[in-house]
Order: C-alpha cells, then structure tokens, then sequence
C-alpha cells in the first residue's frame, strides 16, 4: 500500500536554465523529482528563449527524462516574460537559479526559495564557465579516484549534480517541516563546489597544523577492485576483520608477516591485493558473496546494472518498478523508486508517465 | 530562530551515515542528543585519521560530524539501561541509528516499543542494505554498495577494470546522510499534520542504485552500459591533460566551444576526438596549471585545475562558502545548503563520551539526582566529563 504522500496539495516550480542536462537544471530536476514522488505537484519551466541559443545543444537523453521527469508538468516560456512570474506566483516553493531570482519581483516569489548556483562564496554570482566534471576538480573529487599514475576519474552519472539535488530538497524539506508553506520565507542557498567540498570533506586537513591528506591511490590503495572468476568484487574490510578475511583467502602467503599489520598491509597493497586475487579467481561472484556473508566481511560484487535489475536482494525489496511502455520501446523499462520505505511502504507507481508538456501553466 | 527549534532527536548513529545524519538535524537545530553506552563507542572515536595524535576520544573525524550534539552514555543491553531510553523516547521526535540490522530489536527498542512509548515518534533506520531482504544482515561500507549497487561497474577507465571511490571518499556514506536527513524532515512534516509514527528505512543501496537511474533506464531500453572513463554527453571531449607543473586541467568541451578554441589554439579544430585531445594535450602541456585552465575560461570553455585538499581550502569562501566550517579553531565539516533568514550554525563542540548524562537525565527525563547516582552505580549510565 502507497503511504500518504507528505507534500500533497504542495505545488512546486523548478525554473532553472542553461542547456538541457547543465548541472544546475539536473539538481532542480533531481529535488523536483523528489517532492513529486512525495505527493506534490511539480512544474518544470523550461526556457524557451534559451532553447533556441542553445539549439546545436543535445538535448536532454531520453533515460534522464524518463528518470527525472515523470510525473511533472512540463511547461515552456520566455524566463524574461511576465508568465514565469505568473506561475511562481502561484507556487508553494520554487527551486531557481540566480538569473531568475534577479529577474522576478520579490513578491512574486513564493516564501520558500531554494537558490541554486554553481560557486559558493564570492563567486556565486558571476558567471565562470564550469561542468559537473570541472567543479569536481575544484572540489578534489577528482583527486581522490583513478590510479595515481593515470589521469584523475569521475565518478559515473551526475553524482554532483544529483547531490545537489539532494542538499536542495533536503534544505526544502527541512524548511517545511514544522510549518504550512505559506508561513516564514526561507531562501535555501548552496552550490555545487559547496556540496562536493561537503562530499570530499576528508581530504581536507581537519587539524589546522597536519599535513594535506593523499589523494588517489589506484592500485596501491586499501580498498580496491580484484579480479575473480567471472568479474570483480570491491576488496573492502576494517582492521577487526583481517582474520576471517585470511580464512575466507585460503591462500599462505596472505598470513606473511609482512601483511601482519595494517601498516605492512598498506606498504605491501599491491603484492596483497594480487595475493587475494588469485586466490579470488577460482571462485565466482556469487560464491564469493556468500562466503563473505558467512564470514561477515563487507565485500562486495561488482554487479552490472543489468544484473542488479535481477538481484533477489532488490527483488525481495521491489527496488525497480516497471514504467509504463512507450510506443517505441519493444520491452519493460526499469527505474529505481524513491529510495525509501516508509512504514514499509514504498511510495510506489511513483515513475512512470512521460513527462507531460502543459501549455497553459497552472491554474 | 532555527527551522528545527524544539525538536528532540535521540542519536544511535556512528560513523559517517549515521553520525552525519544527525549532525544536519543538529545544524538546522534540532536538540540532538548521542547516545553511545559504557561498552560501546561510536567507533569513529577510534578511527585513524592519517592526522597523527588523536585528542583521547575526540579524533578529528570523530568531532567533525559529531559537533553540535550532546552527549549520554547508556547501557542499553540492560533493562534498566533500556527504561531510561525508552523514557527519553517518550518526550523525542526522532531516533536515527545505524547499527547492524535486528541490534535494535534485540535490544528490546524495535520500532513497537518506540511507539509505544510515543505514538509520534519517528525512528530514521539509515542501513547499508535495508531493513529486509536477503542481504539485510550482509556487513557493508560504502564502497562495498557502490559494487552492488551497480555503481562501480559504470565507474572507470575505459576497457579496463571497475573502479570505487574508496576509503577515502566512501561516497554512498556521504550523500545517504543528506537523502536521510531530508526523509526525516518530511516525516517531521507529516507527524506535525496529524500522520502516524514513521518508521523510515533508508537503504544506502537503493540510493546508491537511485544515484544512477538513468543507467537502469537505459539498460532497460536495451543500451550496452560500460565504463567511458570521463567522457560524458553532451560534451564532445571531457577529461583531464597534465600541465607542466603536473597538475591535471580537467576540461569539458562542447560543440560550440570549438570556434572559440580554434582561435586560440591557432588552427581549426574539428570535431575529431583525437585530433582535438591531441591539440589540448599539447596546449596545456606548455603551461602551468592555474593558467591554462584561466586562458580556456576565458574564451567561455569549462577547465579547472584538479585541486587537492590545500587547493580546496585555497577556494574557501571565494568559490565556496559553508562546506567546511572552523570552531574552536579547528575545521569541522560544515553545511551542504544554508538558510538566509534562519542560519545553520556550530554552537558547541563535539561531545565527550556521557558528557551531558546527569544534565539530560534530569531535565529531560525526570530523573532525581539520587535515581541517577544509583542508575551510574549500578553501570546502567556513564557520567563523563564535559
């Protein structure tokens, strides 16, 4: 049973512009996504104006609409008209960028605001060119993933945008929590370098007098990816499980003294983490994910994505529900639900419709 | 006035996901009160930092997500230790823990007890794998969720191995605090309107195979997914060149870029892959870091130099403002959004184990100074030391 929808009766706008899947527009869309899973009624505007400057810009992936899109009014205008003004007007809460906020009258804004912009501090009203990927430089989220010897790695997807999005409904949410949306304003600021700066906060040097901590360490690094019989697993373990972690191995030489110690074990990683392997590639995934079960250790295997649409653990879970088909597609399409249970509910069939384009904004 | 004024909130959490749950509840302001118990500790007390002397049970990890929350020390695995919580609970709002799955109902605080006690409590499970399925009770870190989750397996060099965000980063840990936070908030919302007591279970898995929908979407419709290292849509080439003071420029390009970039590099530059990363590579390779990304930006391009730790803290509250906070003269992890008219702050440091025990037993909970003298004697509580 789908639980009662917390935001029902809500009506939020996300007015951001920028090219189709810019970091910005994704983090509304992510925020927006949210609060219509949760019962409220999400427009998003589209700036047809900007549309036409950006013409020779992709547009948005057909998957990335389907996964952020559903369920949302989509309507499109000229941020510059007086129509945009109209429909925040009418909203409870309005997720926007700096360009709008600077645009729209004050009491054209509804009380709660969530003001998204690329930078933070000082730089948070010019307009520095940047992408998910550049931030994640600024932030040190590149520096702490890939081989220290290659070139630094992004994380897949749009991690930093889609946490963005997470800051910005969560600031929302919070501001909501205890009173009617009409009540006190409440203006949600954040950016995107402060929420990879957030996300990346051990890299920074927390006593002001030690040294920088080190960045990525590939191969060499504690936690890794080793090879097995049929794929990988992700070698992950504390110190307490080093034991059961030598008796899962079934392998000598793990128990040299050299790899006694943590400090051995860090000294050595490369040697260790071959060790692991070959012992590892005699045995599947499954195989290795029950052993580890049995011996309580956290690895993991690495599944595909289309292998984890089949895991029995997001079945028994009904992680992944099925949205309705389009005229083109030939089979069932999968999206993760909103990834909560509440009560042990989910709050269910919550994707599923196309986006619907709306021509006439609310009434 | 704080948005979470006069909401209690009784803190099982430890380590990352469930200590920095809290700590959000407590920067919007919230009363966030930690419990921790005579036999066991938040083990992010004990966790090494690579920052050398640890302050006793205050190590820097341990203090930045654990700012701005009280602290009480209860043994919860006695009976008694468990009517002083469930008495706690009776005038809260919310409990968050993180512990393995079935601790708490073994400890006799399963969330029928809670409600029991309160019948608008909201009891916030943030778990690695969910309260059911098959792999509820399988131990995890983050890492070990971006692997089945079906992450890592996006995550990666191209034709090569996957990749994880590792120890250090640890990201499904990171963002599941700030996804829990908010379902706490809208669960807040929903008792406040007359709804029932909430149980939330907050899986870093499924959000973890949340943060990459789209992939699934995909996958579905039948697209083949792999690792593509860092090129990404709609840009034509995105990835990171070695400057001459080895530090990378990471760089996203687009179509409409190549004018302005042909300018610049003197020679018309195509939409030819290898061509262009070729015409990059040498641009950048001449110059320091901090200049070449400056020339890129200037003609409009995307182009940042990868920072480490000494260059993020370079950018603060130029580029960033609220990420990292400083108090007592030492950073601790800040905020990921601010609030104009009703700030987040830090107003006191992390706690000492059962600092504030006798103080939150009386006041709160209603107990005399004799009950609580007996309840120390007998080992239920801790008095520490604030």
């Amino acid at each position: 049973m789908t639980p009662a929808r917390p935001y029902e009766g809500l009506t939020v706008v996300e007015a951001v512009g920028g090219p189709p899947a810019s970091a910005l527009r994704l983090a509304a869309a992510m925020a927006g996504r949210i609060f219509a899973d949760l019962g409220a009624k999400v427009i998003q505007v589209e700036d047809h104006a900007r549309h036409e400057a950006d013409k020779d810009a992709s547009a948005i992936p057909d998957a990335l609409q389907r996964f952020l899109s559903a369920r949302k009014s989509v309507v499109g205008c000229n941020f510059d008209d007086a129509f945009l003004a109209g429909i925040l007007r009418k909203a409870d809460v309005a997720i926007v960028d700096r360009h709008v906020h600077g645009s729209v009258a004050a009491n054209d804004l509804p009380k709660k605001v969530a003001l998204l912009s690329l930078f933070g501090g000082r730089n948070a009203e010019t307009d520095i060119a940047a992408s998910e990927f550049t931030i994640a430089a600024l932030g040190g989220f590149l520096n702490m993933v890939g081989d220290a010897e290659r070139e630094p790695l992004k994380l897949v997807g749009h991690q930093e945008a889609y946490a963005l999005g997470l800051a910005t409904f969560c600031g929302l949410s919070a501001a909501l929590a205890k009173e009617p949306s009409s009540d006190n304003a409440a203006t949600i600021r954040t950016s995107l370098l402060d929420i990879v700066v957030w996300l990346n906060w051990k890299a920074v040097p927390l006593e002001l007098d030690a040294p920088i901590p080190p960045g990525r360490a590939g191969a060499s690094a504690e936690w890794r990816i080793v090879r097995c019989a049929d794929g990988w697993i992700a070698l992950v373990y504390q110190e307490p499980d080093w034991p059961h972690l030598c008796t899962m191995v079934r392998d000598e030489r793990i128990r040299q003294g050299k790899f006694a110690t943590r400090q051995g074990r860090l000294e050595n990683a490369v040697e260790l983490a071959h060790v692991i392997e070959q012992a590892f590639l005699s045995r599947t995934r499954r195989q290795l994910h029950e052993e580890a079960l049995s011996f309580r250790l956290p690895l993991g295997p690495v599944w595909a994505p289309e292998e984890a649409l089949d895991d029995p653990h997001n079945a028994a879970r009904t992680l992944f529900e099925e949205l309705p088909r389009s005229n083109q597609a030939s089979g069932p399409i999968f999206a993760p639900r909103l990834p909560v249970l509440w009560n042990g509910s989910a709050f269910s069939n919550t994707i599923g419709d196309v986006p619907v384009a709306t021509a006439v904004g609310i009434s | 006035m704080s948005v979470l004024k006069g909401c209690r909130v009784l803190d099982l959490g430890i380590i990352t996901a469930g200590a920095a749950t809290s700590a959000i509840l407590a920067d919007l302001g919230a009363e966030v009160i930690k419990i921790e118990s005579p036999t066991y500790r938040d083990p992010f007390r004990l966790w090494p930092s690579g920052e050398g002397k640890a302050d006793d049970d205050m190590p820097p990890l341990f203090r930045a997500t654990n700012r701005n929350k009280l602290a009480i020390s209860i043994d919860l695995k006695q009976e008694a230790g468990r009517e002083v919580m469930l008495r706690l609970v009776a005038c809260s709002d919310v409990v968050v823990e993180n512990f393995r799955r079935g601790v708490l109902p073994k400890l006799g605080l399963s969330f029928e007890a809670l409600r029991a006690v309160n019948e608008r409590i909201i009891l916030a499970s943030v778990s690695s794998q969910g309260e059911t399925g098959p792999d509820a009770s399988h131990v995890s870190y983050g890492s070990t969720l971006e692997a089945v989750a079906g992450f890592a397996w996006g995550t990666g060099y191209q034709d090569d191995a996957p990749v994880i965000s590792g120890r250090d980063v640890n990201y499904p840990d990171q963002v599941a605090a700030i996804f829990a936070a908010s379902m706490i908030t809208t669960a807040l919302r929903s008792v406040h309107t007359g709804g029932p007591a909430v149980h939330l279970d907050l899986s870093q898995r499924d959000l973890t195979s949340f943060l990459i929908g789209e992939t699934f979407v995909a996958a579905s419709m039948g697209e083949e997914i792999g690792r593509n290292g860092n090129a990404q849509a709609p840009f034509l080439l995105q990835d990171c060149f070695k400057a001459a003071d080895d530090i990378w420029v990471a760089i996203s390009v687009r179509d409409a870029d190549l004018g302005a970039l042909s300018t610049l590099l003197g020679r018309n530059i195509g939409q030819d892959d290898a061509a262009l990363r070729s015409a990059l590579a040498a641009h950048i390779a001449t110059q320091d870091s901090d200049p070449a990304a400056h020339t890129l930006q200037q003609i409009g391009l995307a182009a940042a130099p990868v920072q480490d730790g000494a260059g993020m803290l370079k950018l603060a509250d130029e580029s960033w403002a609220h990420a990292i906070q400083c108090f007592d003269g030492k950073r601790v992890k800040g905020f990921p959004f601010q609030i104009d008219e009703q700030p987040l702050s830090i107003d006191r440091p992390a706690p000492r184990i059962g600092a504030d025990t006798a103080a939150i037993l009386s006041a709160i909970a209603g107990y005399s100074a004799d009950e609580i003298g007996a309840l120390a004697k007998a080992g239920v509580i801790e008095l520490g030391s604030a």
